[in-house]
């Protein structure tokens, strides 16, 4: 529409600062277009099929719209679903729609027809969908259709037909009309809402029906002694298999159950009880945030609930099904679910989804820890605040602050539940220890009156076998208790050497970098002569601050967790990074290393840490004993090469070479010619090695005149089949 | 200061640490620039409408969250500052990098510094922002339609994690990715030998520089 105001006017533009996409525009006004936004029907199909996470997330929301309307069952019908063309109904028992609720509302996309903070007749807070993720699934079939009986109008029904054909024809999505038809039903006992999805474009996979009735089941927390009065049904075999095992319900053969409350003032407080449902422990808000003790939880009011199962044989008694039947029925439903006002958030506690990070931590420190395979569980969070708010694409929830906390209180549960644990582990490891002392002196005393019983001639004989064989066992036990000690030794000081790099690395040498370049700036405009007097001294302390830096990242990139994941490691790409990360020692050391690489991106069955350990301890095996050589001399060669079925690792110096000893015992643990030297570092990687299903040799005099020493890895099963 | 023909004057130092944050506030003084030290960062909103309103640039460490400074990590404000046209530079140490949370923040941080001594690097770092906000890109920064190949997706932990060869970039080397930043309804598509096209700065000369962004699936 357009509305005239007679002459042409002068449009000047301002820019508003430097944003150059950015203006006002200044005019006579001279004519005024009413405009609105159209939509073009392509944006109805990117919405509905960008926020598409898969078929069963779409008809998920359909069912999610049958809880906000109060129903009690919902039930979902599969028609010659394993084959494009087949059919999907959707029908509930809950309040129906009028046809202005449909028209006002259900066709509305971008806005919940329900208010979060006002709860239905049953009490249920609405999980409020955008209708987004409807659209979605009403795009799934060719033609959809909503038949409503509203329960405020006994004996009526309204009916809507969606043809997406009729969209193919028009250029905006506005130009097809819809039409919302009343009926007469002639019974006044309906009531509900039922929706078709016919002419399906894809078939659902079997994957995908298993989806949907995992999902339908652990909807509305179908687990735990109180369910919710909501009851959605998959109309398919696969559901009552399913329904049937998520009802078996092992909760009560848990070996332990956490439970942990965070109230509205952020406090938290938790038990563990054993299968008996007797109290294990009980902690305090203090005990339970840790160093954050005094810190409240800044997240809704909530409850962590998580069954523990221990799976070992030797635990499944009178009590216990068998452990198969657990671990089947942990593996469809296991993981920490999370209700958000009674409905499930996708995809919290998918099978993958750990986002409690009980997987990793359980991998940082296996004792005593729950997994997502040995454990089920949920939390509970009740709100009406809009703290937490669900991503458009339903992938969860925002990441916002009150997501965070709530994340903080579950994982803190979960580590003080740990720290328990692990302390009552260690106390029964003190008591083993202790009996073991007092079974084998028992032991001792039995045999010994065994033996008086033996003629005299030959017990003298067995009695100084039994003296020889206890000399080489005890020689045995204290060469072992060497070995631990040294290992202890050891990794005290990698831990130490780590905390200092990442103090180091971290806040002080910020600090010091910014404070010596200051000192520099500024003393070259007071101090005279500054270039003689105080900048080769600043140039020191800025050439130490930066060795130090490199010292630290070193260690730290040496004990990253990430490199300890099971994966296929490229050989070569791995000797790049650490001859990257020697390279300031070698320079320091005026030392040459020399990379010939031939093994592209073969991969070998390992992890970056087994890989690296190999190359880094053979490098500073070899880094030490060129140390004496004059500068410039010292040269190292770290070559790859691709055999058969595996790659060849050798590393060789110009050094002194192996002295006295022998190639095949200098692999041995304690082993060392070198002054404080522990012996270990050939040994971890023969054991690397070794653990990998390879082989190492080492030569005396190897091609560069010192040491060599080779390192055969079999490549990984991939590379097998390339 | 003027950068790329922009004024730069008021600069936010942004750091959990009170010493650092008072040394890097000298040398940003040092450039003949107003520092100031921000001491206390609250809601990542509230932060970055702080940020707009108040400042020209920012200098932002990565860890913020100790003794309660801020809620959120620093890569995280990158995106809202980026869109709000904030020429900002994360400076973060070795101890303080995060691969996989820089990989999904990096299309927003155009420089990344290890030290606020390097002030060429700052300078550097804000005009680089700011040339991106007229959509000029440096070759390293420049986002190009390419194809990414799966090589493998560990969805076994929280941060799921997928690796992959961007044969435009390094037909080798491995790059390591968050599954989140590929679109949800893709996401099914992540298995070994799964092509993608993303967007990517095959320009980059650093496996950490790379970023990728816009996923497309193709079969």
């Amino acid at each position: 529409m357009i509305e005239d105001r007679g002459t042409a006017g002068q449009r000047q533009y301002r820019s508003t600062g430097d944003r150059p996409d950015h203006y006002s525009l200044d005019a006579d006004v001279q004519a005024k277009h009413l405009a609105t936004f159209k939509f073009s029907k392509e944006i109805i199909w990117r919405l509905g099929e960008e926020l598409n996470a898969g078929p069963d997330q779409s008809i998920l929301e359909l069912v999610k719209n049958a809880y906000d309307a109060d129903a009690s069952t919902c039930t979902v019908q599969l028609t010659d679903t394993a084959r494009p063309g087949g059919d999907v109904v959707i029908m509930d028992d809950g309040q129906g729609m009028d046809g202005g609720e449909i028209q006002d509302g259900w066709l509305v996309l971008g806005r919940s027809r329900k208010d979060a903070n006002e709860r239905t007749k049953r009490g249920r807070i609405p999980a409020g969908s955008k209708g987004l993720g409807r659209l979605a699934a009403m795009r799934m079939g060719r033609r959809a259709s909503l038949l409503s009986f509203p329960a405020s109008q006994p004996g009526v029904a309204y009916r809507l037909d969606i043809d997406w054909a009729r969209f193919d024809s028009v250029e905006l999505a506005d130009e097809v009309t819809l039409t919302v038809e009343r009926t007469l039903t002639g019974t006044t006992q309906n009531k509900g809402t039922v929706i078709r999805l016919a002419g399906l474009r894809q078939a659902l996979s079997e994957k995908e029906v298993e989806a949907l009735a995992r999902s339908l089941i652990l909807l509305s927390s179908p687990f735990g002694p109180e369910k919710s009065g909501f009851r959605p049904i998959l109309d398919a075999p696969e559901y009552g298999e399913m329904e049937r095992l998520v009802e078996r319900g092992y909760f009560s053969q848990a070996d332990l159950r956490l439970v942990a409350k965070v109230n509205k003032l952020g406090r938290v407080s938790a038990k563990v009880v054993d299968w008996r449902g007797h109290l294990v422990y009980r902690g305090r808000h203090s005990e339970i945030a840790g160093s954050d003790g005094q810190i409240a939880y800044h997240c809704p009011p909530a409850t962590f609930e998580l069954w523990m199962f221990l799976l070992k044989r030797a635990s499944f008694g009178v009590h216990r099904s068998a452990p198969a039947a657990v671990k089947e029925w942990l593996r469809r439903f296991g993981g920490v679910h999370l209700y958000h006002n009674g409905l499930r958030v996708n995809p919290y506690g998918n099978s993958g989804n750990d986002w409690l990070d009980m997987n990793l931590s359980r991998v940082r420190s296996p004792e005593e820890r729950p997994s997502t395979n040995n454990s089920i569980g949920r939390v509970m969070v009740e709100e009406t605040g809009n703290l937490l708010v669900q991503k458009t694409d339903r992938s969860g929830f925002i990441e916002s602050d009150a997501f965070s906390e709530l994340s903080r209180f579950a994982t803190d549960s979960l580590e003080w539940m740990a720290r328990l644990r692990l302390r009552d582990a260690e106390k029964r490891r003190q008591r083993t220890r202790a009996e073991a002392r007092f079974t084998s002196a028992k032991a001792k005393e039995v045999l010994e009156a065994a033996l008086s019983s033996v003629p005299s001639g030959t017990r003298a004989t067995i009695q100084r076998s039994l003296a020889s064989y206890e000399r080489a066992r005890d020689s045995e036990t204290a060469t072992l208790r060497k070995e631990v000690q040294l290992y202890r030794t050891l990794s005290t000081a990698g831990i130490t050497a780590a905390t200092f790099a990442h103090e180091s690395t971290g806040n002080p040498l910020k600090v010091l970098e910014n404070s010596i370049n200051t000192i520099a700036n500024r003393a070259q405009s007071v101090v005279r002569d500054y270039a003689s007097v105080l900048a080769p001294a600043v140039e020191r302390a800025k050439a130490a601050t930066k060795a130090l830096k490199v010292l630290g990242s070193v260690t730290l990139s040496l004990i990253d967790s990430e490199k300890r994941r099971p994966q296929d490691v490229p050989v070569d790409t791995v000797v790049r990074a650490v001859a990257q990360a020697y390279a300031p020692f070698m320079e320091e050391r005026d030392l040459t290393l020399d990379l010939t690489l031939a093994c592209g991106d073969v991969t070998v069955e390992s992890s970056e840490a087994a890989v690296e350990s190999i190359v880094a301890n053979l490098l500073n095996n070899s880094i030490y004993w060129l140390e004496n050589l004059p500068r410039g001399k010292a040269q190292i060669r770290v070559e790859t090469k691709l055999m058969e079925a595996g790659v060849e690792l050798s590393i060789q110096d110009n050094g002194p070479g192996l002295r006295r000893v022998s190639p095949e015992d200098v692999w041995l643990p304690g082993v060392t010619t070198k002054k404080n030297g522990t012996g270990l570092g050939l040994t971890i990687v023969r054991d690397a090695v070794v653990d990998l299903g390879g082989s190492v040799e080492a030569r005396s005099r190897g091609r560069m005149g010192g040491a060599e020493f080779t390192v055969f890895l079999p490549v990984s099963a991939k590379e097998v089949r390339r | 200061m003027r950068i790329a023909g922009k004024e730069i004057s008021k600069v936010a130092v942004v750091d959990d640490d009170r010493r650092v944050r008072e040394s890097t506030a000298e040398i940003i003084a040092d450039m003949n620039l107003k520092p100031t030290k921000i001491t206390s960062v609250g809601p990542l909103s509230d932060f970055v409408s702080r940020m707009v309103s108040e400042f020209h640039a920012v200098v932002c460490d990565h860890r913020l969250k100790s003794h309660g400074y801020a809620s959120f990590q620093g890569a995280r404000a990158f995106p809202r500052l980026y869109r709000s046209y904030v020429p900002s530079v994360l400076c973060t140490a070795f101890s303080d990098a995060e691969p996989d949370e820089f990989r999904r923040y990096r299309r927003y941080i155009p420089a990344l510094v290890t030290s606020a001594a390097d002030t060429d690097a700052i300078v550097r770092g804000w005009e680089a922002c700011i040339r991106e906000f007229r959509n000029e890109y440096s070759p390293q920064r420049e986002p190009v339609q390419t194809l990414v190949r799966i090589a493998a997706v560990d969805m076994g932990s929280k941060q799921r994690i997928a690796f992959a060869i961007v044969p435009g970039w390094d037909t080798r080397q491995v790059v390591r990715f968050p599954v989140d930043i590929v679109r949800l309804s893709l996401r099914r598509f992540l298995r070994p030998d799964a092509r993608f096209f993303a967007k990517v700065n095959i320009g980059a000369e650093t496996p950490g520089d790379l970023y990728l962004s816009d996923f497309e699936y193709r079969g």
